[in-house]
């Protein structure tokens, strides 16, 4: 089903609402539907590290538009080698 | 102090960013010593594997190409309809909305579903007691 499909299926009960409101609708679907199931996508992008930055939002990934958008991080690499995760940070000095 | 080449550097999560560090040995009043997390100095290129939401709607023309059953499809619609009955005051369209909503949920509710059955998919081992298998 395209996305004209949707739009025009919810346009049969809702007449008056524009397309851009109908997509709206049909996006936060989406994230109730994601939120509920375990449906996600797998993806991979870089960014390159600043000298003194310690912290890189989502966003900076190549291919992440949002920060809302990432559910989880799984791996890191930095200069081509996996590197460990710290698993409580918070406890740590200089978090 | 700046990192060295071969010093382990270690990424963790804060607020949706990623921190990226490493391990700096640090003294206390004490005289004793603790580890703290420093920035890296170097300009490295980071890869991150992650797991993000599915793609939004951006057009008229998108297809939804993931693969998933196509009670999403209609369950999305469900919600749209319900959330725009939402909207209106009257008690017949509030009546609506929750009509709508319940649909959703029925349509949720097979989605997990086949989500749950999705996931467990995994090999099935069939053990040789015997010379030849069993099935």
């Amino acid at each position: 089903m395209t996305s004209k499909n949707m739009v025009e299926m919810v346009q049969q009960h809702h007449p008056n609402a524009s397309e851009t409101q109908i997509i709206s609708w049909l996006n936060q679907s989406m994230d109730d539907v994601t939120d509920r199931t375990s449906f996600a996508i797998e993806g991979s992008g870089t960014f390159s590290t600043a000298s003194g930055t310690k912290y890189y939002s989502f966003s900076s990934i190549g291919g992440v538009e949002a920060d809302d958008d990432v559910i989880s991080i799984e791996t890191v690499t930095y200069d081509g080698k996996h590197i460990p995760f710290i698993r409580e940070p918070e406890h740590m000095e200089g978090f | 102090m700046a990192d060295s080449k071969n010093s382990q550097k270690y990424w963790w999560i804060k607020n949706q960013t990623i921190g990226i560090g490493w391990l700096n040995t640090a003294k206390d009043s004490d005289g004793g010593s603790y580890y703290k997390l420093d920035a890296v100095t170097r300009i490295m290129t980071v890869n991150a594997h992650y797991k993000s939401k599915l793609t939004k709607i951006g057009d008229l023309v998108t297809t939804l190409t993931n693969k998933l059953p196509s009670q999403f499809d209609d369950a999305l619609v469900s919600k749209a309809i319900s959330r725009g009955y939402e909207l209106s005051q009257s008690p017949e369209s509030l009546q609506l909305a929750i009509y709508w909503e319940n649909k959703f949920e029925s349509q949720l509710k097979r989605i997990q579903e086949w989500d749950n059955l999705e996931i467990s998919k995994s090999p099935k081992i069939i053990r040789t007691i015997y010379p030849y298998a069993v099935r």
